[in-house]
């Protein structure tokens, strides 16, 4: 382009923003005057009843757990037969002034805690505390010939063996070990308002978890006649002993207009040991030495991020945010030596990773409602993940028993995510409105087989108000995944098969279905039923995820059989499906799968509270139920199925409150809860099932549970 | 090349800016987007509250004395509605309404909150955004709620002392009143403790707006699972790409019957992805189940499987961790 043409251009574009601005100015100026303010000096609100004083209540009473499962107790802590303690207490202070102070807790048994505490002047200040503390019972049909904490040993009068079945003091070296973690969440904070205008905010969490958790160990091989090379691996208890502390600091800036937020976030996670060091309880087939092994726990890292949004709305119907984050996460743990056997010792090519990842996240969006029919919505998002940690080269010895057949340089992914959506919507009649949309999503990768993905969405949706009483919502959204040129990511060893797509980024064309049907034909009875369908096809891929299908239909039913009476019940049936292909061969397909995944879900509530009775009774009903099925088809060898995997969910619940007093309220209350599972990754495995991984013995959960309570509320 | 910029630049700009012309403009006919006349609704009472609370008393249909148990019912916080134009703060200019009408004839309407409204929920939340159009609501507009005219009354109730959509034990309850999918999936074996009352649906998603799919209440999902579960975010020496990039490459959200809350289970989870001679391309069968034909297969299908030996499918930091095994 010539300066001639440049002059003409820059002369047309100025031209055109000027005007655009002037149009601006006069759209302003015009725009709609703040309404003028009624005269309110008559207004005295002498019928208002302003709420001011301290109102309190606290529950106390106890309840039973009638039989042991960890799964019924896995977060509130009741896994165990016997009596627990209930105390559900709250207070509040409220002045007429603004002045306010609130405070609760809430103590489950003994492992369910959770109490807050706040307070301020309505308006100006505030503070707040909290102390959250809650179990996750994992499992407790688990045992471990191992005990320690990060260095597990075996007993002095182990015998180690080829496999499992070899190992002679198992049995009578297995001690029961339930695996279970527990999270205690501490939490404060302040809010400092000085006007109507600014706002600042601070608050900090430090989140401590304990526990173990149980992971697979491996170390050394077995070469056994007739079966390939096999890697023996342990299940041990590794210790989960973390505290997160995350920090929220904003300012925040409110006009009638505008709003300007500008905030830092950080995130330091700490690990209380830096790895888990285990005793090898097979034989070291290698000969390389290999008697013990050690594993890296999650290194202490950190983040912090800072953001702003500034939001500004353009007369009455258009409004624009922008927002900005720049982040870091970073770690800079001290690497532990390649191998603990020291036949294998070599040097490292630095002390630490120097992780470092950068990320930006920008977003712009423009929303506008430009008629009273029309709006309209432009939203161009950008999140960029830079993984700045240098690469190396490393001489890695494997699972401690063997040098690894040539060094590795780590991959430092970076990712980066672009996309635009558009769309608008136009209420055709009342009765009517129609919306479309268009969306791109543009995903860059590094060093990965696919670089860079385009995803380009059409959808279209109808919402119809034929009636009053009926609503019923259609969508129909299409999309098409492109990937640019397939190749394979240098120094993989052993090498992918090149016929694999990866799900993440391989070609995929989608359809998807939503249907919303609402029937209120009175106060009475409420009607819902909600369908959803996804269908996705992998175009391209001859290996890996070739199809999946997702298939929800729900259905509510809400009853308000008397002003006392509210029945409401909901069912659902979803469909999962999807189907893989692999090769055996590491040439062209051979074998298929298809996972099946069915639930039906049912739920039945039933609120009765009668006006002006001293009773009111709640009763809860739910069901759940699934199954999970793998089909496996092989043109190489006969198939031997795997069994079905079902879970089956009956909980009812019974409370009911009677009222002895304007103060004194009793609560009795029933839970039932019967569960049972089949997993046949679980089911029947014992510590030596497997001969080259010393297992837990962990097994699907099964059982039925009741647990009455009595309680009473005292309200002061 | 530098003036193409320019050009694009300038155009861009001029186009946002008559975007917001044509807008304003448009506001101009758009005072009344109710479809109601407005004339008679521009008049405010003569006595504010103490009209209203004339018939809205407790014996009444439509009672609203709970109002004052409200953060909203405060006089001493200049930003309340009771501290500016009482009920009419929010219901609008309430004359018409309140005048006396014959036995056949119906009050005039007033601004009301209902799914059945004569005001369209744009008109409804304009109510509530006049003061609450705020950090956390600063994007409301063009959000994926209001673009399915979502009104704030459908999650929010203003007149009871505690909204129960703000309260831990309750706020899954209203969400499930839409989002009838995501009740289901939380009733799954492996879940997160949503239906325990130790998560609530807003601890990873912002109902009023985000800048990620899904209304996370960070800029990527990555990030919402981080906050807890930072163990997880690294910079691992050795990364595990899809982990890096995409938590939901392998997990879904809300439930699943594949422990911990994995998409499918494994190997054939992993083989998805990898193809490569030797283990990981061997279709594992039935044979491996207990009392199967096969138990040098067992350690591929039973306890971890692929985990029993690749346990740290979040990434490794140690420096013989390639596989993912350290």
């Amino acid at each position: 382009m010539n300066r001639k043409m440049n002059q003409v251009v820059n002369r047309r574009s100025t031209r055109w923003a000027v005007c655009a601005a002037v149009l601006l100015w006069w759209s302003v100026s015009t725009a709609v005057a703040e309404s003028e303010q009624p005269d309110t000096s008559d207004w005295a609100c002498k019928w208002c009843v302003f709420n001011a004083g301290i109102t309190s209540s606290l529950d106390g009473g106890i309840g039973y757990v009638s039989d042991d499962s960890f799964k019924f107790g896995q977060y509130t802590g009741l896994g165990n037969e016997g009596m627990f303690a209930i105390v559900d207490g709250e207070g509040e202070y409220r002045g007429e002034d603004g002045r306010f102070w609130d405070l609760s807790a809430y103590v489950l048994g003994s492992d369910r805690i959770s109490a807050e505490a706040g307070g301020g002047k309505q308006g100006r200040y505030d503070v707040f505390f909290s102390y959250d503390q809650f179990p996750n019972l994992i499992q407790d049909t688990t045992s471990t010939p191992f005990s320690g904490y990060d260095i597990l040993q075996l007993p002095a009068n182990w015998v180690r063996a080829d496999t499992t079945g070899g190992m002679t003091e198992l049995s009578s070296s297995l001690r029961p070990f339930d695996f279970e973690t527990e999270r205690k969440r501490l939490s404060f904070g302040a809010r400092f308002l000085p006007n109507r205008h600014w706002t600042t905010a601070l608050q900090y969490r430090r989140d401590e978890k304990s526990g173990y958790q149980s992971i697979g160990a491996p170390i050394g091989g077995s070469l056994i006649a007739g079966f390939p090379f096999r890697t023996q691996s342990s299940l041990i208890a590794e210790p989960a002993d973390s505290v997160t502390h995350l920090l929220d600091a904003t300012v925040s800036f409110q006009s009638k207009r505008s709003h300007v937020n500008l905030g830092y976030q950080g995130s330091i996670f700490e690990q209380d040991v830096d790895s888990v060091t285990w005793q090898n309880p097979f034989n070291d087939l290698t000969g390389n030495g290999a008697d013990a092994g050690r594993r890296a726990l999650a290194p202490d890292n950190q983040f912090h991020q800072l953001y702003a949004t500034l939001g500004h709305r353009f007369g009455a119907t258009t409004r624009a945010t922008a927002r900005v984050a720049v982040g870091r996460m970073e770690q800079d743990a001290t690497l532990l030596p390649y191998t603990i056997n020291p036949g294998l010792q070599n040097s490292l090519p630095r002390d630490s990773a120097d992780g470092e990842v950068n990320t930006r996240n920008y977003q712009l969006k423009i929303s506008s409602r430009p008629a009273r029919k029309l709006s309209f919505n432009a939203d161009f998002t950008y999140n960029d993940r830079n993984n700045d940690t240098p690469r190396s080269t490393y001489d890695y010895v494997i699972t401690d028993a063997m040098a690894a057949p040539g060094p590795r340089i780590n991959r430092n992914y970076s990712f980066t995510n672009e996309s635009i959506d558009l769309n608008g919507a136009y209420r055709i009649s009342r009765a009517v409105r129609a919306s479309l949309g268009y969306e791109r999503k543009d995903a860059k990768r590094t060093l990965q087989q696919i670089e860079n993905t385009i995803e380009d969405s059409l959808w279209g949706a109808l919402a119809l108000s034929p009636h009053a009483t009926l609503d019923l919502d259609l969508r129909y959204a299409r999309s098409e995944r492109v990937g640019d040129e397939f190749r394979l990511v240098p120094d993989t060893d052993p090498p992918q098969n090149p016929l694999i797509r990866k799900y993440n980024m391989a070609d995929r064309d989608r359809d998807a279905f939503r249907g919303v049907l609402s029937y209120t034909p009175g106060a009475i009875v409420g009607f819902g039923l909600t369908a959803d369908y996804a269908d996705d096809d992998y175009t391209e891929s001859q290996l890996g995820l070739t199809e999946g299908d997702y298939l929800s239909v729900s259905t509510d039913l809400s009853i308000n059989a008397s002003p006392d009476i509210r029945i409401n019940a909901y069912a659902s049936l979803q469909n999962i499906k999807s189907t893989q292909v692999g090769s055996q061969t590491f040439s062209t397909p051979t074998w298929s799968a298809e996972n099946k995944d069915d639930f039906e879900t049912l739920g039945l509530s039933l609120n009765y509270e009668p006006m002006g009775r001293d009773i009111s009774v709640h009763f809860d009903y739910m069901y759940s139920n699934s199954t999970g099925d793998v089909d496996i088809r092989n043109s190489l060898d006969p198939v031997s199925p795997f069994p079905e995997n079902d879970t089956r969910l009956n909980r009812a619940e019974l409370h009911i409150d009677y009222q002895m007093s304007d103060a004194l309220t009793w609560r009795f209350g029933w839970i039932f809860e019967d569960y049972d599972s089949t997993d046949w990754a679980l089911d029947g495995v014992n510590p030596d099932t497997i001969p080259n991984v010393l297992s837990l013995g962990a097994q699907a959960f099964s059982y039925s549970v009741h647990v009455p309570s009595v309680s009473v509320r005292y309200q002061f | 090349m530098t003036g193409q910029k320019n050009f694009s630049l300038s155009r861009l700009i001029g186009f946002f800016l008559y975007i917001a012309s044509a807008s304003l403009a448009g506001a101009a006919d758009d005072a009344d987007r109710s479809g109601e006349g407005t004339e008679d609704r521009a008049a405010y009472t003569d006595r504010g509250a103490d009209t209203c609370l004339k018939c809205h008393d407790e014996d009444d249909s439509f009672p609203v004395m709970s109002i004052f148990e409200t953060p909203h019912g405060l006089q001493a916080d200049e930003r309340t509605p009771f501290a500016d134009l009482q009920c009419e703060s929010c219901h609008g200019p309430g004359a018409e309404h309140a005048r006396k009408v014959r036995p056949d004839q119906s009050q005039a309407p007033i601004m009301n909150f209902k799914h059945d409204s004569a005001f369209a929920p744009a008109v409804q939340n304009d109510a509530c955004l006049q003061c609450h159009a705020d950090h956390s609501r600063t994007g409301w507009q063009g959000s994926t709620h209001e673009q399915n005219e979502v009104m704030c009354s459908q999650c929010h109730t203003a007149h009871v002392r505690h909204d129960p959509v703000l309260q831990d034990s309750e706020q899954a309850e209203i969400c499930y009143d839409c989002h009838k999918k995501e009740r289901s999936e939380l009733m799954r074996a492996s879940v997160h403790p949503v239906r325990f009352g130790i998560m609530t649906c807003s601890d990873c998603h912002d109902a009023h707006d985000s800048w990620a799919t899904a209304l996370l209440r960070q800029p990527t999902l990555n990030e919402t699972c981080f906050e807890c579960h930072a163990e997880k975010r690294g910079p691992f020496l050795w990364e595990h790409a899809p982990a890096s990039e995409d938590c939901g490459s392998c997990h879904t959200p809300h439930g699943s019957n594949n422990a911990p809350l994995l998409t499918k289970r494994a190997p054939l989870l992993c083989q998805q992805c990898h193809t490569q001679a030797g283990h990981p391309s061997i279709p594992w069968d039935g044979r491996g189940v207990p009392g199967g034909p096969d138990p040098f297969n067992r350690q591929f299908v039973l306890g971890q499987s692929c985990l029993n030996c690749h346990s740290q499918v979040h990434g490794s930091n140690h420096p013989s961790g390639v596989k993912l095994m350290r």
